[in-house]
């Protein structure tokens, strides 16, 4: 019967949801482009799968956020109660990282799959293929940075 | 920290000594060939590329058929054995490398012909098997006098629909049923010939899938047998082939060498296309690092005396190639530097100035003392190991680097293995640990992000004094003080300004005054390039808009924050889950946590080590060469050897 428990549960399990799905979004984008150019040459796996890993990050990035919102709310230990206000800061506290991990993950997905494909014709150039996508995840990492600043500044 | 001086030469000789040279050159490794203008009709050797190709695919092959498993670490950095040149030359022409390559290409051919063979088998073996139970030699039914055979399949309903159209319209037929699968009937239809046409047609537009069975002197049933023994024989002679090819995979080795000697030979070839020749002699120019050309002339020397190496001053529009050196411990960083592209001719190397902060951010990205020992133990074994490329190389160490100081990190941030230490059983361990222990991220993620934005600024400040020292030595002396000077003194008071009003209040006009006069001073300096007074004045105010640009470039620091927090929580998501599971199930629930344990910190060092890596390589190459460096140069690119499997003593 507690609203704002319920509300911050709501929040960190919407974040989590959300950055999973563009993490799995954004590896299938980079791996459509991974599997074209393993077909050509079978021996960049290893440099292809980090590219394609890149985009992965974000649905840790929103994970990160919802146990940082159970730790605040000591969901572990069964939770504590919360009043209305307090759940709905939480709620909205807690949606930066996976609103963000969503459409930012897509986003380096292609950029990953650019990268993939840098790869595959200038296979020595691995490190600026990197770069191209990390470029994108700064606004994942800005997202993570928002959702763990509002919680931690939030009462409880 | 400038880049190394480079001189252009001229390389004299006569003729006969030409091979002789370049193939020194090429074992020297130290100078980079110089396009001639007027080049003569290449004619490539098209020979030894088909040869290369081949042996390319030989081994591909070989390797395949013998299951040469390649480890993940083996794509990062194939391994190359050590041969000396003899060996490959003596592959090269005492072997039987041609035979074998012939011999593979035919094993290739056949086993092509056989996977053909087998599809087209198989399809018609899957054709033929519902009309198996049909009990009359193919041949008897092509030879009818005055009816006809349609054999085909249809569904019950088509069936139903095609009868009563036929029996409709009086025509004479006849249906045996020869079998029947699911919903599907698969049918022998007697017909006058006279009605062929008009029957085709009623079947047709009624879902009649017309079969067209084999000419064959046998029963379907033989005829299946007789396809069933080919496939069987043709699983036989792919069995022996594939011991043939496997027997030949003693070769690889042998077509290794002599695919990499057939590629430094075609390097020495391609070399001789750099000449200008005359009848009785040629030259070659190219680039080398200065202090080496007495060295390249003593060596040329040895080989022939009829040779000079005469210094020359480059074109006027030729781009002289940048070689950076650093110290050896300097070294691996440069990697960083190389990706971002190397300095141009008047700028600085900036690989010292990167590398402190490039691997304390790495250390503070990682902060765990466990996740820093075993990703240093493992960098070290793998150096040991490996034979490496330079590059390789320098990745290895700076992980080592960073995992060592990971250590250090994890050590103040109290971090071993993402375990909290206060929950450790009371010991004089414990307390020591908690002692050196200085702050939490987790707990306290606002102080933490203070201190990554201190050292942003700090970072942000340094990229633009190393500006400014490098300006002055070039003797730019008004851009070193304007442009990075008094950026430098206005940033310092914004921050003093800052600093004052937070704590200390009592200096904050002082600092106000400063922050004013550094901004009246950018005003006043930083349009001094535009023609007329009202365009400086313009420049000089709109040069203020770069303060927001510091502004996001130290903010961009706070993902330290960020990726410390992610190697913490998730390593502690991982320990509570194996908590969980250690009570929770009966006897596998410790073997279960186990491998959680393992599964999952393994999985958060691979992930973190990589985004430390990235994420503070973005932070130099992004927000501290923004402040100074272009990397506008052309890498200097020696004529060496370059081989794929093999590293030559």
């Amino acid at each position: 019967m507690d609203i704002g428990l319920g509300l911050a549960v709501a929040g960190a399990a919407i974040t989590a949801f959300l950055g999973a799905v563009g993490s799995a979004w954004g590896i299938a984008i980079a791996s459509e482009a991974a599997g074209g150019v393993l077909t050509e040459d079978p021996e960049k796996f290893g440099r292809v799968l980090v590219l394609l890993a890149l985009p992965g990050t974000q649905g840790f990035y929103a994970f990160l956020g919802m146990f940082y919102v159970m730790l605040k709310i000591n969901l572990l230990k069964g939770g504590m109660p919360l009043d209305l206000s307090t759940g709905i800061q939480l709620f909205f506290a807690a949606l930066p990282v996976g609103v963000v991990g969503l459409f930012s993950a897509y986003y380096q997905g292609r950029a990953s799959a650019a990268g993939i494909l840098l790869l595959a014709k200038r296979p020595e150039e691995m490190g600026k293929a990197v770069i191209l996508p990390a470029m994108v995840e700064t606004y994942a990492v800005v997202g993570l940075l928002a959702t763990i600043l509002l919680v931690s500044g939030i009462k409880v | 920290m400038p880049t190394v001086a480079m001189q252009k030469v001229l390389i004299c000789g006569s003729q006969e000594n030409k091979e002789a040279i370049i193939k020194r050159l090429h074992e020297l490794n130290i100078i980079e060939l110089a396009e001639i203008q007027h080049q003569e009709e290449t004619q490539k050797n098209e020979e030894w590329e088909l040869a290369i190709a081949e042996l390319s695919a030989s081994i591909l092959f070989l390797e395949k058929t013998a299951k040469i498993k390649k480890s993940f670490i083996d794509s990062f950095a194939p391994p190359k054995k050590n041969a000396s040149k003899n060996t490959l030359i003596h592959a090269f022409k005492t072997s039987n490398w041609q035979d074998v390559i012939k011999k593979i290409k035919t094993i290739e051919g056949e086993l092509a012909n056989i996977r053909n063979l087998k599809s087209k088998l198989s399809a018609d073996i899957v054709n033929l098997t519902p009309w198996q139970t049909l009990n009359i030699s193919l041949d008897s039914i092509y030879n009818l006098q005055r009816s006809r055979v349609v054999f085909g399949d249809w569904t019950k309903k088509s069936r139903l629909a095609a009868t009563q159209k036929l029996e409709e319209k009086k025509i004479l037929f006849e249906i045996e049923t020869v079998s029947a699968l699911e919903n599907k009937e698969y049918i022998a239809m007697v017909i006058l010939k006279e009605n062929e046409k008009e029957i085709l047609e009623i079947l047709n537009g009624n879902g009649f899938h017309l079969a067209s069975l084999p000419y064959a002197k046998c029963r379907i049933k033989e005829e299946l047998e007789k396809l069933r023994q080919a496939l069987e024989e043709m699983a036989i002679d792919k069995k022996e082939l594939g011991k043939e090819a496997l027997s030949l995979s003693a070769n690889i080795e042998n077509l290794t060498f002599v695919y990499d000697y057939l590629l430094l030979k075609k390097q020495e070839k391609e070399a001789k296309e750099f000449a200008n020749n005359t009848k009785r002699t040629y030259t070659i120019s190219g680039w080398i690092k200065k202090k080496e050309t007495e060295k390249l002339l003593k060596t040329l020397f040895e080989v022939s005396k009829e040779i000079d190496v005469i210094p020359v001053l480059p074109s006027e529009n030729e781009i002289v190639p940048t070689a950076i050196e650093n110290p050896p411990m300097f070294r691996p960083f440069e990697l960083i530097t190389k990706i971002f592209g190397v300095p141009g001719i008047k700028e600085v190397d900036p690989t010292q100035a990167l590398s402190f902060f490039y691997i304390l951010f790495f250390a503070i990205c990682l902060s765990d003392a466990a996740y820093g020992i075993i990703l240093a133990a493992a960098s070290y074994y793998f150096l040991k190991k490996l034979t490496l490329s330079e590059g390789g190389k320098n990745l290895l160490l700076l992980l080592f680097w960073g995992g060592i100081l990971s250590i250090a990190a994890g050590i103040l941030t109290g971090s071993y293995f993402a375990i909290n230490l206060d929950d450790l059983p009371k010991s004089g361990i414990k307390d020591a640990l908690l002692y050196v222990k200085i702050i939490d991220p987790v707990k306290s993620p606002l102080t933490m992000l203070i201190a990554s934005l201190v050292m942003g600024v700090i970072q942000n400040i340094w990229g633009l004094v190393v500006g400014m020292y490098w300006k002055i030595k070039q003797k730019e002396y008004l851009a070193g003080i304007f442009d990075f000077g008094l950026w430098i003194f206005f940033l310092l008071a914004l921050v003093a300004l800052l600093t004052a009003n937070a704590i200390a209040p009592n200096f904050a006009s002082l600092a106000s005054y400063l922050s004013i006069a550094g901004a009246v001073m950018l005003v006043l300096t930083q349009g001094r390039n535009e023609p007329g007074l009202i365009k400086k004045a313009i420049g000089g105010i709109l040069s203020l808009y770069r303060t927001t640009a510091f502004l996001g470039d130290t903010l961009s620091y706070s993902r330290l924050l960020a990726l410390m927090m992610t190697t913490s929580i998730i390593g502690l998501v991982v320990n509570i889950l194996a908590g969980l599971t250690a009570t929770s199930i009966p006897i596998f629930g410790y073997v279960i946590m186990v491998v959680i344990l393992v599964v999952g910190h393994l999985f958060n060092l691979v992930v973190s080590v990589l985004g430390a890596f990235v994420h503070s390589m973005r932070l130099q190459l992004v927000e501290f060469f923004g402040k100074f460096y272009e990397g506008s140069g052309r890498p200097f690119k020696p004529f060496g050897r370059e081989t794929k499997y093999v590293l030559i003593e």
